[in-house]
């Protein structure tokens, strides 16, 4: 083989049915794709995504577009947020009596802009989990089917990385850290956008057979310190994974998630996608845990549709990063 | 072949084609919408080999177009970089279905896949790795050069040189070989 493919570019896999299957394809394609039905589409799915009226959105479909990107963004923004004045029982484990209580006001660790409050009412913390139930299932699964259903659609809903609700913007880069059952399971995980103002956390807990419900949403600030004190601008990505260790400290001001998990994953994606920080498996104590090598991994996808799949190895360490 | 002038362009063909933007705006996204979305459609297809797909794909990278079009517009090559958003959902949803076709297998051994492709070349196409499959389809259904290949991958044109090669290389033996089933 040439060490060098330039050289033998031209030529290589010349083959007539490979032109010949191309050209088809660009053909049928260009008879058969109805343009005009094809913009309709983007029509609806960007007034949809806008939540803006038929007067100043793209398509014709104005006032029945606009209801249902509202309808859209309530129900986002129950599913994301929760209703704090709805509370769940937590389950008996959390009920752990070595487990210290929810502390009110931010742990020590995280710096003094973060704030731990429900977006967007801005209220202090409630200690109880907030319940939404947005992927309940009513009907009976062996549990074997539970759990590939549940993995499937964890992996599908966590890789979409979403706008959880008005001001809030994608468009600058999500992160993510993953609980695990100590079977190595995804049990539930952390959201976190920064926009331009504004960054937002949430933590989505899966019950078994009871569907994921939002356990935590909170703002925090534009800025956070990591452990050495630097002060970094949230809005100004990348960001050092030091600093998501020291968020991650965050999570142990919420003690009735930790019964539920053996520890957090942590991987993180700017705005085009690419992967700049991974951090270890950690248990709250930040000893690395034991995620078993190939069965866990996480999806970032952003805006422009690239993704990031991270997996860890049995020790904890970061193994593979691809996109 | 340029990708910024790969396309005839259409006139706006009717009144639904009114943005909340403005109207040179309007104009300028829906000249590009017509000049590409058609070869959208066809790369999507050839990258995630499922025909039923391609045409969400490719209009699910043009919303994003949509939206984000104060800023892709001021793009060196905006056609590059749909292209590439449509790359990366086509890879992106055929990851997510084989794995979901992984795990459902792993439970229920009985769970049929899609169909596999009938036609040698699609089903040579279909073995080989994402960016290999990317750099081909981008090769032969536009023509593009190395250097514009790269620029769609966001790579460097030795990365894209090597896909291209490989590729190709991989695609012909398979069809030598017969070795697509």
């Amino acid at each position: 083989m040439n060490d060098n493919p330039v050289d033998e570019i031209d030529g290589v896999g010349d083959d007539s049915r490979i032109d010949a299957a191309f050209a088809e394809l660009q053909s049928r394609r260009s008879r058969t794709t109805d343009l005009d039905a094809a913009y309709r589409s983007i029509a609806v799915t960007a007034n949809e995504r806008s939540g803006r009226s038929g007067r100043s959105g793209f398509g014709g479909l104005g006032i029945l577009v606009a209801a249902a990107g509202l309808l859209l963004v309530v129900f986002m923004g129950v599913w994301f947020l929760g209703d704090s004045n709805q509370t769940v029982e937590i389950p008996a484990a959390a009920s752990n009596p070595t487990v210290p209580a929810a502390p009110t006001s931010v742990p020590t660790a995280v710096p003094t802009t973060v704030r731990t409050t429900t977006v967007p009412t801005v209220e202090p913390p409630e200690p109880d989990l907030v319940t939404t139930s947005p992927l309940n299932d009513q009907h009976y699964e062996t549990p074997e089917e539970a759990i590939a259903r549940d993995v499937a659609e964890s992996f599908e809903y966590i890789g979409a990385c979403p706008n959880p609700a008005p001001p809030f913007d994608e468009s600058r880069w999500c992160s993510m850290d993953v609980g695990l059952r100590d079977d190595g399971l995804l049990r539930d995980f952390l959201l976190m956008q920064v926009g331009d103002e504004i960054a937002w956390a949430g933590v989505a807990l899966r019950e078994y057979n009871h569907g994921w419900r939002v356990a935590r949403s909170f703002s925090i600030g534009t800025s956070q310190s990591d452990a050495a004190g630097n002060h970094y601008d949230l809005t100004q990505g990348p960001l050092p994974t030091s600093l998501y260790l020291n968020i991650l400290d965050h999570f142990a001001g919420f003690p009735e998630l930790f019964p539920l998990v053996e520890g957090w994953c942590h991987a993180m994606a700017d705005e085009t996608g690419e992967l700049y920080a991974a951090g270890r498996c950690l248990r709250p104590d930040k000893s690395a845990y034991p995620a078993a090598s190939g069965q866990f991994f996480v999806e970032l996808t952003h805006e422009d549709g690239s993704e990031a799949t991270v997996a860890f190895t049995e020790d904890g360490d970061l193994w593979r990063v691809g996109l | 072949m340029d990708v910024e002038v790969a396309k005839e362009t259409r006139p706006p063909s009717d009144g639904m084609r009114q943005l909340s933007m403005e109207r040179h705006e309007v104009e300028a996204f829906d000249i590009f919408f017509d000049r590409e979305f058609v070869a959208l459609v066809g790369l999507a297809e050839a990258v995630s080999g499922d025909p039923g797909d391609a045409e969400d794909l490719a209009a699910e990278a043009m919303t994003r177009a949509h939206k984000n079009w104060a800023r892709v517009a001021q793009l060196d090559k905006p056609a590059a970089w749909v292209r590439r958003v449509t790359i990366n959902l086509a890879i992106g949803r055929r990851r997510r279905r084989n794995r979901q076709r992984r795990i459902l297998r792993s439970v229920r051994p009985a769970v049929v896949g899609p169909p596999e492709p009938h036609h040698p070349v699609w089903a040579a196409v279909a073995q080989l790795p994402p960016k290999q499959r990317a750099a081909v389809a981008l090769h032969y259904l536009e023509d593009l050069p190395v250097a514009e290949i790269a620029e769609v991958l966001e790579c460097a044109v030795s990365t894209a040189t090597s896909h291209l090669y490989e590729g190709r290389k991989k695609l012909a033996k398979l069809l030598e070989n017969g070795d697509w089933s």
